[in-house]
């Protein structure tokens, strides 16, 4: 195949960038594979674009990723099965031992079960520490709906996190309470 | 900024759940591949779709031995093959003209870059070469298509946009 000139370029840049791109994806997504989709879809995007956004890469592929993740989310798409895999907790989904659950903190979890608004708000704001303003521009909104879109992430993550919690502590004792019988 | 404790926990579980993820190479070639499968996928569809209005037969869409001569016309798959060799060569833009032995020439066009894609098939009559019907489709970066065809016997034409 003949390729394009630019291909080496871009290709060094995603040496360099791309894992940190990727880790964003993941988060987003729940999954390594789901988030190598997500970036390759970003990529395609970049490259129907052309040389217009090779100049700043990372800018666009960042903004196409986080765009892309909240799209497919409301369109019930790919994404969302794959995500729904990964709650598999009282929702009626039964989990999928293929992706690595088990493996995955509590909150990065329960960050799948907010909205992909929010928890792209969340991801910008704690993962890639970027301010108010810097993820409102990812994102295309405004600073303050980054803000509430993280303050009302947060709350519901500590809800989640609360109530899972005490379904634990409730077992622990039933556990201990049959064990005493 | 003073952040919580839940914060801070919220910050490390992702570093964590993170932290062994690193980005495989040949991201770049995977991306134009798949790509250039999609514009072929939808080329071949369309391409599918008149041959079955020019031919009123069924194209067999499993077929893999080039011309279908119970049909009359190309199958997806013959089609498929070609293009997807073509646009390999050259990466965005691709010209084809088939020919089989009791089967219509067609002349096939596909563009696949970054002002988004085209593709033009025009079909010829076996005897006299004459045009008889010709489909074309231009779709922006954003999807938005736009679907032409022409049918120089009965002299109409129709389009779509979507």
């Amino acid at each position: 195949m003949a390729e394009d000139p630019c291909d080496g370029e871009l290709e060094r840049f995603l040496a360099e960038r791309g894992g940190h791109l990727l880790r964003a994806a993941v988060l987003l997504t729940g999954s390594k594979e789901a988030g190598e989709d997500l970036v390759q879809a970003a990529l395609e995007r970049l490259l129907r674009r052309g040389s217009a956004v090779y100049g700043d890469p990372e800018a666009y592929l960042r903004r196409i990723i986080y765009h892309l993740a909240a799209d497919g989310w409301r369109r019930g798409g790919r994404w969302r099965a794959r995500l729904a895999l990964l709650r598999g907790d009282g929702e009626g989904v039964a989990p999928d031992r293929s992706v690595q659950v088990e493996q995955w903190d509590e909150l990065v979890r329960l960050l799948l079960r907010l909205p992909p608004g929010q928890r792209a708000a969340i991801v910008l704001r704690y993962w890639e520490d970027l301010s108010d303003a810097e993820a409102a521009d990812v994102l295309g909104c405004s600073a303050s709906t980054v803000r509430s879109s993280v303050t009302r992430g947060l709350h519901r993550l500590r809800e989640l996190s609360g109530a899972r919690a005490a379904v634990a502590a409730d077992q622990v004792a039933a556990d201990q309470r049959g064990r005493a019988q | 900024v003073i952040s919580t404790e839940f914060e801070e926990r919220l910050r490390e579980e992702m570093r964590h759940a993170t932290s062994g993820v690193s980005a495989p190479s040949g991201l770049v070639r995977r991306a134009r591949r798949d790509r250039r499968r999609r514009i072929v996928s939808r080329a071949s569809a369309a391409s599918a779709a008149a041959a079955v209005a020019v031919a009123g037969a069924v194209i067999v869409s499993n077929g893999t031995t080039g011309a279908s001569r119970d049909s009359g016309t190309y199958t997806t798959a013959y089609v498929v093959k070609h293009v997807e060799s073509a646009l390999d060569a050259v990466n965005e833009i691709a010209y084809l003209h088939f020919t089989s032995p009791g089967v219509s020439p067609m002349d096939l066009w596909v563009y696949d870059g970054p002002h988004g894609q085209a593709y033009r098939a025009e079909y010829f009559s076996l005897f006299g070469g004459q045009p008889f019907q010709e489909v074309g489709m231009t779709a922006t970066p954003a999807n938005y298509q736009t679907w032409i065809n022409v049918d120089p016997t009965h002299k109409t034409w129709s389009k779509q946009s979507y």
